[in-house]
């Protein structure tokens, strides 16, 4: 990604770490680990670490990551801030300073998906998070999230959305009364399986330790939410959590969860001697702790989850910090005013579109063929060959969503067809033939503007699940004809050819595109482009997640090839497959 | 004549072509903004409408709250009484929420269906028993 190519749903990370003991070792190593961890915690397309010098109160680049090479070069060492004496003049200016810098340098060409205070304030976009970073018991930096897609929460992430207000609340009022009698800190991370689902295992059970040394925190726990139960399982943990610890299993939205949580600690009797840091709801009130942080987590622009911070001894914080928090909890009570508004839409709304769109072809299925028995005997045989091209589009739009249906419950897919002689070139002709009243229906005129012809592809013959192949042609057209743009200027071409140990379906179009810093994305699980929703596009976002998965169990792959004018995907055939003429 | 509103047409084609070969005259709108300009530039010739609910919100409508075009046609339905405030409207959709059945069955000259219990042949005579009943 260029520094250049961020986007709507891109959720940069500007973060001010100052007075990290760590850091001061090691410290562009260091800086570096943290813009990349700080990336992948929170689902970030990009992460900027700046930090304050507290001598010179120069605010400088420490690290980057997700941006290019040569814009990390550039940036390198820069100072960003000139010191101020004053308190709040040091606030503004970080602020204007902030808007500045990403305005010189263009960073965020499109405008949206900014994260932080001065370009937010300049494009009005919201504030889902604003979360204060604390090490060693003192204010170092903040995690700011940015969105102007509010209506993406729920009403459970509202519900925990004005948690985390009101403790942020609380949180202000009480540190500057509590005198420490010992040091504790901990953290309680919970992620949904968004997250899981994006990072590799191995990276999950580091985590733990990693988020540790990023916040200055004896012991991490990481949770899992599960959907569908609405269970939090512990899913990684540093090392001195134990096994009875880890088998925990909470109702992570009952209204008592705090208790429960205390109850379940209180009942594993030895665990909190041994590990006297446990950082909870539950039991950080049993033990008189302050919060400190608790900060929503996000991952793309649903909230996943939260950290906890606790401590027994919150030092004196200075005027500027209490400044910052201040904002925080201000920004976090405008969020859930503003979350108040926003419609519930979970996963609820994904069912109700995937059974619509269900529902649609059957309908269509069942006029053509009723209009048909009606009229039997009065129609021409163009008209019956007509209504008979639409039943066949329409049973297989019908059948793709019966794949996505099942891929939302989790069910597995049905065992694979046994493997048939599969001719490509004809199993492709037949995806695009059945979708020719579907082209026709967004004005694509199927014979000019649709460019395939199986008489010149070569005839390779594998031996393949043919319905695989046909649903992921299936799934990449419909995106083709949804995302047409103008129809009177698209263009669809479909090739066949050989690249080395594969062949490769290639399906190129004249669309609209996909957005750049999306590249990746449009792979993820229920994932739907910003444009998707701008248009009104209906869809359940995993017709491509699927896709990807039906062809690397067959040992291809599903790739983004080109991203725009033209966008291509290649659909990757192994040549293993291939059946050889004896 | 019918105006006919629905954003998936291809699927309804056989309803509207049966309704022609039923003798009634139809005028489709893919869309929101196609509805309200039929029913802007009408001379009085509409005096039926056939309604879908779900379905993009349009230009007209893109401020609206639509959760996402699931209730599209609940607002545009509301557009049209200001235009029509008599007009009968088949509310016709796939849509299986009771509590789109309620809010309709509340509305004078007004009657919802689920296109899955209407077959081609069976709306012409639903359309032609709401025009006669002057009961409402």
């Amino acid at each position: 990604m260029t520094a250049t190519e961020q986007s709507v749903d891109v959720l940069p990370v500007l973060h001010d770490l100052s007075e990290v003991p760590f850091l001061r070792q090691d410290r562009p190593e260091a800086l570096k680990r943290i813009a990349q961890l700080g990336q992948a915690l929170l689902g970030s397309s990009a992460c900027v670490l700046t930090f304050v010098d507290t001598e010179t109160r120069r605010l400088t680049y420490g690290a980057l990551a997700g941006f290019d090479e040569e814009f990390e070069k550039r940036m390198a060492g820069q100072s960003l801030l000139p010191g101020k004496e004053s308190d709040g003049a040091f606030l503004a200016d970080n602020v204007d300073l902030a808007s500045e810098l990403v305005e010189r340098y263009n960073l965020y060409e499109r405008g949206e998906g900014v994260a932080h205070p001065g370009m937010a304030r300049k494009y009005s976009l919201r504030s889902l998070l604003a979360a204060p970073l604390l090490s060693d018991g003192r204010l170092i930096g903040c995690f700011n999230h940015f969105t102007s897609r509010a209506e993406l929460f729920s009403e459970r992430d509202k519900t925990l959305l004005n948690s985390f207000a009101r403790q942020a609340v609380l949180t202000i009022e009480r540190f500057d009364y509590h005198r420490a009698l010992e040091r504790s800190v901990g953290i309680l991370a919970d992620l949904s399986a968004s997250l899981v689902r994006l990072a590799p295992e191995d990276f999950i059970q580091q985590l733990p330790e990693r988020t540790c040394e990023l916040l200055s925190s004896p012991v991490c726990i990481i949770w899992k939410l599960e959907e569908h139960s609405g269970k939090l399982r512990v899913i990684a943990a540093t090392a001195d959590v134990d096994a009875g610890f880890r088998r925990l299993e909470i109702d992570a939205f009952a209204p008592q969860v705090a208790h429960l949580a205390a109850r379940r600690v209180a009942s594993l009797g030895d665990v909190r001697r041994e590990s006297p840091h446990y950082a909870h709801r539950g039991e950080a009130e049993a033990r008189g702790w302050v919060s400190l942080l608790t900060a929503p987590m996000c991952v793309g622009q649903r909230l996943i989850g939260m950290l906890d911070l606790y401590t027994l001894e919150p030092r004196r914080f200075r005027r500027w910090e209490k400044d910052l928090f201040r904002t925080f909890a201000d920004q976090a009570a405008i969020s859930i005013e503003r979350a108040e508004v926003v419609a519930p839409r979970p996963i609820r709304l994904e069912i109700t579109k995937i059974v619509h769109e269900l529902a649609s072809p059957i309908i269509g299925i069942q006029n053509n063929a009723a209009f048909m028995l009606h009229n039997h005997g009065m129609l021409t045989s163009e008209k019956t060959a007509r209504k008979l091209e639409d039943i066949l589009a329409d049973s297989s739009l019908a059948l793709a969503q019966v794949a996505s249906l099942r891929h939302l419950f989790g069910g597995r897919r049905p065992a694979s067809l046994e493997r048939q002689v599969v001719v490509m070139r004809d199993v492709v002709f037949k995806s695009l033939l059945q979708l020719a009243p579907a082209f026709r229906e967004q004005g694509i005129d199927f014979r000019s503007q649709v460019h395939y012809d199986p008489s010149n592809a070569r005839r390779v013959v594998i031996w393949a699940d043919p319905g695989k192949i046909n649903q992921a042609v299936t799934s990449l057209l419909m995106n083709s004809i949804r995302y047409c743009g103008d129809p009177k200027t698209f263009e669809l071409v479909v090739s066949l050819a050989l690249d080395h140990a594969n062949w490769i379906i290639r399906i190129s179009d004249r669309g609209i595109g996909i957005p750049a810093g999306l590249e990746e994305r449009i792979f993820e699980d229920g994932f739907r482009a910003p444009e998707a929703r701008m248009l009104h596009v209906t869809g359940s976002g995993v017709g491509l997640t699927i896709a990807r998965d039906l062809m690397k169990e067959m040992g291809g792959d599903l790739r983004l090839s080109n991203p725009r004018y033209p966008t291509s995907f290649d659909i990757v055939v192994p040549r293993s497959l291939e059946r050889r003429s004896r | 004549m019918i105006l006919f509103v629905d954003d998936e047409l291809r699927r309804m084609e056989s309803v509207v072509e049966q309704l022609e070969m039923d003798g009634l005259r139809v005028h489709t709108a893919p869309g929101v903004d196609q509805a309200l300009a039929a029913l802007h530039n009408d001379k009085g010739e509409i005096d039926f409408v056939i309604l879908d609910i779900m379905m993009d919100l349009g230009s007209t409508l893109e401020h609206e709250d639509t959760e996402e075009g699931l209730r599209t046609g609940v607002h545009l339905f509301e557009r049209i009484r200001k235009v029509k405030p008599t007009v009968p409207v088949m509310v016709l959709t796939n849509a299986d929420d009771v509590r789109l059945e309620e809010h309709f069955s509340k509305e004078p000259r007004t009657r919802f269906f689920q296109k899955r219990s209407l077959l081609p042949q069976d709306v012409a005579p639903q359309v032609r028993e709401m025009m006669r009943d002057d009961e409402w």
